[in-house]
């Protein structure tokens, strides 16, 4: 049973570095053209520039949703659609009110819901987290005293989203191209196992709120 | 005015994302949730244990008054189950407190702890909760501390010792109990009518080896305790297991639909238990 899920767990993030790759490869080949559109385009009196493959698209910051009191990410727009943000999350006494201190690397791969613009400057999204807790008692692999199966590994949780994100295009050629407001509802796997299997936990009492800010990288 | 048209203009009055989020925020529960590791809980929630043992020590006397314990234990998430357990101790206005025997989580992560209080409540009786091998994953372990106090305690009622003695051992990274500490509470706990401890886990269970079990009943009977009451193996047992020593009560988890009481007396002990 625990060996089954790894192996979800590792398509899923096989699955997602694979269309990463890819895009990594795109933009490559894309600047080689790009170095010919450049000759061209200094004629028309504009320079363009291509940022590096390390530079991401966007920059967030959240408040709360399962990853810590605050968390930051980056991550990159790999579709149209899909766009996957790696963050890293805190909480500690003074920021949070836990007498532990836990670490969250989270990866939310998120998906805008419609054609980009269809809804005007608000993006309605949905997607999955996977989340990584460094903090007491969590291991990926049973520790070795314990029988076989005693208990599933806890280190790993996949936490659901839907959400939108009003985005703010910023005038001017800085640094960011545009902020954006988001909102976030998740809730975690062990939550929705207990909705499924219990009638106590009803659908309003999995869920959490998180509120964010994007910025979108020129 | 079609359908795309209308979900555009929806969308485009900002309006009513913030009238969502203000009726999301009234209409659930603990609506922000840091982390489901969290160890931290809000003003009326912490130190439950502790709270709750001075509302007993309110109607305890100095001598000694037969009474009637309820007992459940090992709740896990089988919420449906330990709400018709609550349901029924409710119908019985003799109890004097109820005791919970650990495990009242099964991941030992935070709204789990929520759910459990929410629970626990309607119960109308005072309620004392041990910590079981569950509540230690995760930070369970410090969430339990901050929710109902310290692991081990005691407490004195109507003349009988009551220990409450934390002895779960691989989850704290294959530790023994502190078994000093039970032994210096029961070395000043002769003189008392009765003596009983409630453990999560009993000593010929899966944590114990063989060293610990011996130990364990060692101190029961250097001491007299009169019976020791665990959860853990989800099925109910009542019996004297070793030569010497006293005999030892299990309580059956939530989803075997009985409770357990224990009925104190003048002229002795004995355990009840009811299906429903």
């Amino acid at each position: 049973m625990r060996y089954k899920f790894n192996l979800i767990f590792a398509w899923l993030i096989l699955l997602l570095i694979v269309p990463k790759g890819f895009a990594q490869t795109n933009s490559s080949q894309n600047k080689t053209q790009v170095s010919i559109d450049e000759k061209s385009s200094i004629q028309y009196d504009t320079i363009l520039i291509r940022k590096g493959w390390y530079i991401p698209d966007h920059i967030k910051v959240q408040y709360a949703g399962l990853i810590g009191f605050m968390s930051v990410g980056a991550g990159y727009e790999v579709t149209d659609r899909y766009e996957p943000t790696l963050y890293y999350g805190l909480l500690t006494q003074n920021f949070g009110g836990s007498s532990v201190t836990v670490h969250t690397i989270s990866l939310k791969n998120s998906w805008k819901l419609f054609r980009p613009g269809l809804l005007g400057d608000i993006t309605p999204k949905a997607g999955f987290s996977v989340n990584l807790g460094f903090t007491n008692n969590t291991f990926h692999r049973l520790p070795a005293h314990y029988p076989n199966n005693y208990y599933f590994q806890n280190r790993i949780h996949v936490a659901p989203f839907f959400g939108g994100e009003w985005k703010i295009d910023l005038p001017g050629d800085g640094f960011f191209n545009a902020v954006g407001l988001y909102t976030e509802m998740s809730t975690l796997d062990n939550y929705v196992l207990e909705f499924i299997r219990t009638k106590y936990v009803t659908i309003d009492k999995i869920w959490n709120l998180s509120f964010g800010v994007s910025l979108y990288i020129n | 005015m079609n359908l795309n048209s209308y979900a555009m203009w929806f969308f485009k009055k900002k309006v009513h994302l913030f009238a969502g989020l203000i009726f999301l925020m009234v209409g659930c529960n603990e609506i922000i949730e840091y982390s489901p590791y969290k160890a931290g809980v809000r003003s009326p929630d912490e130190d439950l244990n502790i709270k709750a043992i001075n509302r007993i020590s309110e109607y305890s006397e100095d001598e000694f008054r037969p009474f009637k314990l309820g007992l459940v234990g090992d709740s896990h998430t089988y919420y449906d189950y330990y709400e018709k357990q609550i349901r029924q101790m409710n119908k019985h206005d003799d109890i004097d407190f109820v005791v919970h025997l650990g495990d009242i989580t099964l991941s030992g992560i935070y709204r789990e702890f929520i759910w459990f209080r929410d629970i626990t409540a309607k119960l109308k009786h005072p309620m004392i909760t041990i910590i079981g091998n569950h509540d230690y994953l995760s930070n369970g372990e410090y969430m339990y501390q901050e929710m109902f106090g310290p692991l081990n305690f005691s407490m004195v009622y109507n003349d009988c010792l009551l220990v409450f003695f934390d002895n779960v051992i691989w989850e704290k990274n294959v530790e023994d109990p502190d078994f000093e500490w039970l032994e210096s509470v029961l070395k000043d706990g002769e003189d008392y009518r009765y003596r009983f401890v409630f453990s999560h886990i009993p000593p010929w269970s899966d944590q114990f080896n063989i060293g610990n079990e011996y130990y364990f009943n060692m101190l029961m009977d250097k001491y007299n305790v009169d019976l020791s009451i665990h959860g853990h193996t989800h099925n109910y047992r009542y019996k004297q297991p070793y030569e010497t020593g006293p005999p030892y009560l299990v309580v059956s988890s939530s989803q075997k639909g009985e409770i357990f009481f224990l009925h104190v007396d003048e002229d002795g002990f004995y355990p009840g238990r009811e299906d429903y």
